[in-house]
């Protein structure tokens, strides 16, 4: 079971089953993180506090994850290499290889 | 879930919510193969959303702990819960479910339709991350290729989605997406859309910590995230009621209607209003101004309510300002949207069946106008029955089937209106200033489009040209429906018009694009390992091509 910080904007519900699971470690910018297993890469991001995902292509202001489900674009990432990929599409798992959206 | 590849299927449904299970379930039951493409990690849609598992999906414990159920619809001797088995048809040999599967081309001809899609590596149902692969789906006419039905599945063959595979029918069971919520700071990170803070909780067993939620926004999901979240050990700070004063009250005659056709929705919504005000979450309502406001990420949230300033801290801001069918694929299709009579939203134009405006192409759920997850059951089934009709011709029992659940649908449907109604879409000023981002992409501000339509961009497609407004990476998914509220609200136009949308739906590495181009009829295998050319990583094609735009 992994460490929870009380500074995160997010925590686990309050039942055992959301403290309680498998867990996998994956690599982000260079971080290794531990997320749960069957999470996206997106939930396992805001799980460690991370709310931005890189700067905005146009204004470079920090943006990041709004819908979860595929559409909004903010949560783009280059995932074990592939640029532009949308990481709540993602399961997560060992060793992956994420980087936030690059300054490009 | 098929253990061999469906290189000739009778019909490709797009979405495992509860509109495209129902299908999928309606078609396998009567023998059709199914191939069912879902961009998501696990099946069961955004209402039925869990976590992925080596098993193909969890059996999630929120949904019933939180209130969650997963649709379906009462069955005598199904389980427990006295709710069908909701994913039946992912059992059977004859569905063959792709998870992570996007569709990222579709075009609709004389000759058929022809769909591209990919799925990622991570949820490769073999278990083997290999890379992310491009097929191709070919529907074909079914007079000119009568053996398309014939064609028996190897069950030697292994899990194999070959490259160039073929259909007879297409559901399309995209569901909904959330109308956005435009006020002065809402592309901040922290804020986060109702349906966001609903998946956090489904796939993930996350809740905002204490102290730091904020809801802002309208609309039943705005209520049954509060209670979710406070069921599952959050807590609710405010809930930020945008609606307008009095829309209750103009709506009751529906609610009475409403009362006595769907009386489930109205007693949920009843508690829900219940649970709240039992768990002391503050209400604030009439407001008139709201910002969010932070540095990093969302801070603070301010405004005026009745006359009076607010302001609360937070750490996390969900925003909801109701749902619209997503119309995503109907579009790139070419199909025919009307505007919905209460919300003006575009609608994808179809019959009660389900039955769009291209032949063998039928829209089921959500996706051809809101109804909501029970409703999207019987949609799903009702265009299954349509799509099995097309198939082996009519008969009298059948017709009469279909008959008796379209009008069934038909009459629910009515009776749900009492929900458009009481939460109408807001003004797109109502909190956005000229400052205020429309486009969130290509950060193209309401001031921008408004010096746009005021020079003569008439059109959606013209103020794209001007401005950029909708020509990012989303494609216009967030950006079209407030667009073109500002259209109609500025200039009085409210004939159905729309963003064009152009392939690739979503960003794809040029370099698969191709390969699955050339893989044609051959023997490619996609499963096998990649290829060294896609190992080396083209740049990713991920811009419309808005070069071929020819507006007039």
């Amino acid at each position: 079971m992994p460490a929870y910080r009380s500074d995160l904007p997010f925590v686990p519900a309050a039942d055992r089953a959301a403290r309680e699971h498998d867990t996998v470690s994956f690599e982000v910018d260079g971080e290794v993180l531990v997320a749960r297993r069957g999470e996206t890469i997106a939930t396992a991001l805001l799980r460690h506090g991370r709310l931005a995902f890189g700067p905005h292509p146009v204004t470079r202001e920090p943006v990041g994850p709004l819908c979860l489900m595929g559409s909004c674009f903010g949560c783009l990432c280059e995932i074990d290499g592939r640029p532009g990929s949308q990481a709540c599409l993602e399961v997560v798992r060992d060793g992956l290889i994420v980087r936030t959206r690059i300054d490009t | 879930m098929s253990r061999y590849g469906p290189s000739c299927v009778d019909t490709i449904v797009i979405g495992a919510g509860p509109a495209g299970l129902a299908t999928a379930d309606v078609l396998s039951e009567r023998g059709h193969r199914v191939l069912l493409l879902d961009e998501q990690i696990a099946p069961g849609g955004q209402i039925g959303r869990r976590a992925a598992s080596s098993t193909g999906f969890e059996r999630w414990p929120w949904p019933e702990r939180y209130g969650i159920t997963a649709p379906g619809r009462p069955r005598a001797n199904s389980g427990r819960d006295g709710r069908e088995n909701a994913f039946a048809a992912l059992e059977r040999p004859t569905v063959h479910y792709a998870p992570g599967s996007t569709v990222i081309d579709a075009v609709a001809d004389d000759a058929g339709v022809r769909i591209t899609w990919q799925q990622a590596s991570t949820i490769d149902p073999s278990g083997h991350a290999t890379g992310t692969h491009v097929h191709r789906v070919t529907l074909e006419p079914l007079d000119s290729n009568p053996e398309i039905r014939t064609a028996t599945l190897d069950p030697s063959l292994p899990v194999r989605p070959l490259a160039d595979t073929r259909a007879a029918a297409l559901v399309l069971a995209t569901g909904a997406t959330e109308r956005p919520l435009v006020f002065p700071g809402h592309t901040l990170p922290g804020i986060l859309t109702a349906g966001a803070l609903q998946a956090l909780l489904k796939q993930a067993a996350l809740v905002p910590a204490a102290g730091g939620l904020v809801l802002a926004g309208q609309g039943p999901l705005l209520l049954l995230v509060a209670e979710q979240v406070s069921r599952a050990g959050g807590r609710v700070e405010a809930l930020l009621w945008t609606g307008p004063h009095g829309a209750y009250l103009r709506a009751l005659p529906g609610l009475l209607r409403a009362g006595f056709a769907e009386p489930d929705l109205v007693r949920e919504g009843a508690r829900l209003l219940v649970s709240l005000r039992r768990r002391g979450i503050p209400l604030i309502d009439r407001i008139d101004a709201l910002r969010a406001h932070g540095r990093e990420r969302v801070e603070r949230v301010t405004g005026r309510a009745r006359g009076r300033s607010f302001a609360f801290d937070c750490g996390v801001l969900g925003i909801h300002d109701g749902v619209l069918p997503n119309t995503q694929l109907v579009r790139l299709l070419g199909l025919t949207l009307a505007r919905d009579p209460i919300t003006q939203d575009l609608v994808p134009r179809c019959d009660a069946t389900g039955a769009s405006s291209a032949t063998r192409v039928w829209i089921a759920g959500d996706g051809g106008g809101i109804g909501g997850a029970p409703l999207a059951v019987l949609r799903g089934r009702l265009a299954g029955l349509a799509v099995h009709r097309s198939l082996t011709g009519p008969d009298r029992q059948l017709d009469e089937r279909i008959m008796i659940l379209a009008r069934q649908v038909t009459s629910r449907r009515r009776a749900r209106t009492w929900v458009d109604r009481s939460h109408p879409p807001l003004r797109i000023d109502r909190f956005a200033d000229e400052r205020t981002t429309l486009c969130r992409c290509e950060a193209v501000t309401l001031g921008e489009v408004r010096a746009a339509i005021a020079a003569g961009a008439s059109g959606p497609n013209r103020i794209k040209t001007f401005t950029r407004c909708g020509m990012g990476t989303c494609q216009g998914r967030y950006c079209h429906e407030p667009l073109d509220r500002l259209l109609r609200q500025s200039t009085g136009e409210d004939r159905p018009q729309w963003l064009r949308v152009r392939p690739p739906l979503k960003p794809v590495l040029a370099i698969d694009y191709l390969a699955a181009d050339s893989a044609g009829e051959s023997t490619h295998d996609p499963m096998s390992e990649p290829s060294s050319l896609t190992r080396e990583r083209a740049a990713a094609g991920t811009a419309p091509d808005d070069a071929r735009s020819t507006e007039s």
